[in-house]
């Protein structure tokens, strides 16, 4: 019997006066993978910036339970403290801020949290090492400041790189697959597997079928106007890419 | 510089204002008010000889013909110059052998600052000349820069043992007409640094000297002349930290560098007088003239961290006389609540193939109005010179104000200008992204204005560095609207 | 203060010789004054100005300008001279010299009242009124001549141009000084109110001569509105032009440019002032100088932002050339932010050529002098290219090129 790690329970949300999440419902078990597909504009990004505690959407009804807590209330880093981890579409740049340093900053402020000891360089450092192999990132990207002048796919990889460092138990990877190509496809999703356990969990948000090749759902949700209409497993989504997705609409209005 | 970000976002405790104190020595005070007599019973306290005293009457005299410059973009109410004494020393006058003869109270102060004397010699190997309430009452390493033929000494020390080279460089690049403030402290200076680094001679230690007000209703009139002739090297650092008070204070000093051909000065600064509390109430006023002059291929560094002072109006210059030098100016200033900073420098190309780089990192944070005013001019002669300025501004609230006022002046065609500039609010995207990581705001804002002044930060030495930081956080704590 | 008293009818009966210095006039500028720090006015104070009104001009023809279609509205020597003017009737055109009319709602609180303001009050010789209906698009620009043609002649003068909601209107100012006359002066003043969703651009060209001009110009825009103001500055003792662009409501844009190319001695000097008073706008500035043989270029661009103006997108750029000794540039961009969530920068550059690119050419066969020639071309081409219209491009280049 596999443990419930999210609940979300008719999510309706808002940015200024346009609505985009209108009732969503998922739930989420430790150990499987979601894929989340669906037209441009269906509120996927929407749906990841909201887990993960964006301000700039208000939240107008429902719920989000998180390892038995309700966290629609909760600051971003909180919930990140909680195991909550978005890769983002479009990493930010930190000018002048290396990424060790904010690495090393994000895990103290975490055993702070906890009341756990600030990890000690060397420890730090061996940790670093282990986990930059796992996706390929060159040593020098680490020194470098924050996604500054990284290509697109460094970006996506250093995203990966901060999931093994933080070690989450809910990862939203939000369009990892956009602007890479198949060689870096394959390293981050290689990455993204191997840190797949039965303790965690992963929700793929995607456009194509392609990344699922590399990264298997257990389910693939399709979302429309704020809504999941569709729920099935990984043939769904190579259903999506021969059809498109107007089947799927005209289907959910009858 | 080998300083990295590792060690330093480590521990970074609680800061309220910790430099906040009085200590409690007894100063010997000068009646307060401005005449030609208090300028004779300074000279005559510090028994200066007859061109000293000249020198004060005929500053005096200028200044009384000048009036208060207004063109900065600050408001503040003028002091009244006949509200103010002009003079104060504490009152043990006699000559210091050795740590156990200095004030227990000073001592206090001393480590409350951190930097305890006898550690700094132990284990830095910084030169520490404190000055307190104007008066020099502690040196230490003298002996060993001596055998350089190093002089490293107070204002009125060098007045004594060092004449000639006073004479002949005091008022050399800042002269005494240059401007209100100037001619105020060349009247009524109190003490301050003398430096002299012989030719070709690398001065082995960071000189540094801690500034301090410590009476209330004192100004403070500083005076530091520093010397390095051919080919020779030093590295100085100057910071200062106020008590809190409810009055203003003003502080009006003069510092005079002359890099002679070949030589290297680097001048850093850490600036943290009391910047008033938050309702804008009290705060030192911070007039400060400083000019270095470059010789033939020589440089002149000026490195400052901002954060403190109600009123400040500075602009540290160079004047690139010499061919092939060099002038760099590198400054973070930070203002939150009610503070008030006009700054930036000039630099002035006079010789051929002269040199110059600006970069300016003000943050505004509170209500507070941070202003970058520089200017560069090529003159007619300084053929293939340049200069690259940058000046950014970081607004974090929308009550606060960020301005650049660049005067750009180029009378020579071979030359290359260059000047960027942009405004812009702390980044919401940053923020977000580094509290999705577990960062929390008022950390994740003290990393990124950390970052954005790094290249400011990175010029600075290895012992201010870690300092500079953390006045930075300490000065935009609870700064974000 | 305006003095009433010195009307300029009543002046010139007493006294037909004007020393600007001892007009009662409030203080006459000094260079101490931070506005008039590089602008030299001692040539400008030495002269005795006359205001007699007086036509030369028989024909536009014999100026240097391209031929000139539609609307014309000329003034010679301060005065309309209806002769060379071509009033042909435009029902969405409302045209008249009414001097009392007043535009602007917001130049009484910003215009600088300074001494050259003053002085067009004081002696104003003619006011020209232009109003476009509302919803209106007037393709063809209208052209509006200003010239001095006399010695020594003051000619104080003002333009006020009111476009009403939704309307479009494209105008072409032309200050030329004639190249037989010396050391006369249009003192001018241009005022503009834009009304919501309308648009307005400006094409601004001055080639004095041996004269001077200054430009005094307000600009206020209500919601939505477009402002356009290119200037070409090819000649004259000395130019100077004050612009105050005044953003009163949200969604407009505003858009200075300018190409100076001052020679031998000539000063050009640009203020330029942007209020951004509310939020969600941009504006957009970029001025080029190009110096050589003794001239003097001065560029002074300010932007305000002011408090809750949020949102605003400001960006300001000047860059120059000096081509030769003894030329010069003062440049002095500005930015004043009150406003946390902006986006605002500004550039400023000052150098000559790049060597290489010179050699460069040279090693294609061209001769050093078209190489810079063709490289100035190319630095002020971004400024000159907003322009659709071919013949005046030509034309302009050829006179700010001095070819």
């Amino acid at each position: 019997m596999s443990e419930l790690l999210i609940e979300i329970k008719d999510l309706e949300c808002r940015i200024d006066d346009q609505k985009i999440l209108q009732g969503l419902n998922l739930k989420i078990n430790k150990g499987e993978v979601h894929a989340i597909m669906g037209p441009n504009g269906s509120g996927k990004s929407t749906l990841s910036s909201v887990l993960a505690g964006n301000d700039n959407y208000e939240v107008t009804n429902g719920s989000i339970n998180f390892l038995g807590e309700e966290i629609s209330e909760m600051s971003p880093e909180e919930r990140s403290w909680k195991g909550m981890f978005l890769a983002f579409q479009y990493p930010v740049e930190i000018p002048g801020v290396s990424n060790i340093n904010f690495l090393r900053t994000a895990l103290n402020e975490r055993n702070k949290f906890y009341g756990i000891d600030s990890i000690p360089a060397k420890e730090f450092l061996k940790m670093v090492a282990e986990k930059s192999e796992l996706v390929g990132l060159n040593n020098k990207l680490k020194n470098r400041s924050v996604n500054e002048g990284f290509s697109g796919g460094e970006k996506k990889r250093n995203e990966i790189f901060q999931m093994a460092m933080l070690d989450p138990k809910l990862s939203i990877l939000d369009e990892t697959d956009s602007g890479l190509d198949i060689d870096a496809l394959k390293i981050v999703a290689n990455g993204v597997n191997k840190l797949k356990s039965s303790e965690n969990a992963t929700v793929v948000i995607t456009h194509y079928q392609r990344l699922l090749d590399y990264i298997v759902p257990d389910f693939v949700h399709v979302l429309h106007e704020g809504k999941i209409i569709k729920t099935g497993d990984k043939s769904l989504a190579l259903e999506l890419e021969k059809k498109g997705y107007d089947w799927l609409k005209t289907d959910s209005n009858i | 510089m080998s300083y990295t970000e590792k060690e330093l976002k480590e521990e970074l405790d609680n800061k309220s204002y910790e430099f906040g104190f009085v200590s409690d020595i007894e100063s010997e005070k000068a009646p307060i008010g401005l005449n030609e007599d208090i300028v004779r019973l300074i000279s005559s306290k510090k028994n200066e000889p007859q061109w000293m005293l000249d020198y004060r009457l005929e500053s005096f005299r200028v200044w009384k013909e000048m009036s208060e410059p207004n063109w900065a973009h600050v408001k503040y109410t003028k002091p009244d110059f006949q509200n103010i004494s002009y003079y104060s020393a504490p009152k043990k006058k006699k000559e210091l052998q050795s740590l156990d003869e200095v004030d227990p109270e000073l001592l206090r102060t001393m480590e409350k600052l951190g930097i305890s004397i006898e550690e700094q010699k132990k284990l830095s190997g910084v030169a520490v000349d404190f000055v307190m309430d104007s008066v020099s009452v502690a040196t230490s390493f003298k002996e060993k820069l001596g055998e350089l033929g190093i002089i490293f000494c107070s204002f009125s020390e060098a007045v004594q043992n060092h004449p000639d080279l006073v004479k002949k460089y005091m008022g050399s690049v800042v002269p005494h007409t240059d401007n209100y403030y100037s001619a105020l402290n060349s009247a009524v200076f109190s003490d301050g640094s003398f430096c002299y680094i012989p030719k070709g001679v690398r001065c082995p230690m960071e000189l540094s000297t801690y500034f301090r007000i410590n009476e209330s209703g004192t100004g403070q009139f500083e005076r530091t002349l520093l010397i390095a002739d051919e080919s020779s090297y030093v590295s100085y650092l100057e910071g200062c930290t106020a008590p809190q008070r409810d009055e203003n204070q003003l502080h009006a000093a003069v510092v005079e560098l002359i890099a002679l051909d070949k030589a290297e000065i680097k001048y850093s600064t850490v600036q943290n007088w009391y910047p008033g509390d938050a309702k804008g109430v009290g705060g030192v006023y911070n007039f400060v003239t400083k000019r270095g002059i470059c010789g033939y291929r020589s440089k002149i560094s000026w490195t400052q961290v901002e954060t403190g002072s109600a009123v400040t109006w500075k602009y540290p210059s160079c004047i690139l006389k010499g061919d092939y030098s060099i002038g760099e100016f590198y400054s973070v200033a930070v203002t939150n609540n009610f503070q008030q900073a006009d700054t930036g420098t000039k630099m002035i190309h006079i010789g051929k193939n002269t040199k110059s780089t600006i970069i300016s990192k003000g943050i505004s944070a509170g209500k507070s109005q941070n202003s970058y005013r520089g200017l560069v001019k090529i003159g007619k002669g300084a053929k293939n010179s340049r200069n690259f300025s940058q000046c950014d501004s970081l607004l974090m609230t929308d009550q606060c104000g960020a301005h650049t006022f660049p005067y750009i002046e180029c009378e020579n065609p071979t030359a290359t200008v260059e000047h960027e500039a942009t405004t812009s609010k702390i980044g919401e995207e940053q923020l977000f992204y580094c509290m999705q990581r577990g960062i929390s705001e008022e950390k994740a804002i003290s990393l990124i204005v950390n970052g954005y002044a790094k290249e400011v930060l990175n010029k600075l030495p290895m012992e201010f560095a870690v300092e500079a930081q953390k006045l930075l956080e300490i000065s935009l704590e609870g700064s974000v609207g | 203060m305006i003095i009433k008293e010195l009307n300029h009818n009543s002046l010139l009966k007493e006294n037909s010789k004007l020393d600007l210095e001892n007009l009662n006039l409030g203080s006459f500028p000094t260079r101490k004054e931070e506005r008039w720090r590089y602008t030299p006015l001692r040539a400008l104070k030495k002269i005795n100005f006359h205001n007699q009104l007086n036509f030369k001009i028989e024909n536009l023809n014999s100026l240097e300008i391209p031929k000139i279609e539609g609307l014309v509205i000329v003034l010679e020597n301060g005065k309309f001279n209806s002769d060379l003017s071509n009033l042909i009737d435009l029902k969405e055109i409302e045209l008249s010299f009414d001097k009392e009319n007043v535009i602007s709602k917001s130049s009484d609180e910003t215009k600088h009242k300074d001494y050259f303001t003053n002085l067009n009050f004081s002696f104003l010789s003619e006011k020209v009124v232009l109003k476009i209906k509302a919803n209106f698009n007037i393709d063809k620009p209208i052209n509006f001549v200003n010239i001095i043609s006399s010695d020594k002649c003051l000619s104080n003068t003002q333009f006020n141009i009111e476009v009403f909601e939704n309307s479009k209107l494209h105008i072409r100012q032309y200050f030329l000084g004639s190249s037989t006359s010396n050391n006369g002066f249009i003192n001018h003043r241009n005022e503009v109110l834009l009304k919501s969703n309308s648009s307005l651009t400006i094409d601004k060209f001055q080639d004095l001569n041996n004269n001077f001009n200054f430009c005094n110009e307000f600009i206020d825009q209500e919601k939505e509105s477009e402002f356009i103001m290119n200037t070409f500055s090819a000649s004259g003792i000395i130019l100077r032009n004050d612009v105050s662009n005044n953003v009163h409501g949200k969604n407009c844009h505003s858009e200075l440019n300018g190409v100076f190319a001052p020679i031998d001695k000539q000063h050009f000097d640009n203020h330029t002032t942007i209020n951004h008073f509310v939020a969600d706008c941009k504006s957009f500035e970029n001025y080029k100088g190009v110096i050589k043989e003794s001239g003097v270029g001065v560029f002074n661009g300010k932007v305000i932002v002011h408090q809750d103006a949020q949102k605003i997108e400001a960006f300001q750029k000047n860059n120059n050339i000096l081509l030769d000794e003894d030329s010069k540039i003062f440049s002095k961009p500005e930015l004043e932010i009150y406003a946390d969530d902006v986006r605002c920068s500004h550039g400023s550059t000052t150098g000559r050529f790049d060597e290489e690119a010179l050699f460069y050419l040279r090693t294609r066969g061209i001769s050093v002098k078209k190489s810079l020639e063709l490289m100035t071309l190319g630095f002020i081409n971004e400024v000159i290219e907003k322009s659709t219209d071919l013949e005046y491009k030509e034309f302009i280049l050829k006179r700010l090129l001095k070819d």
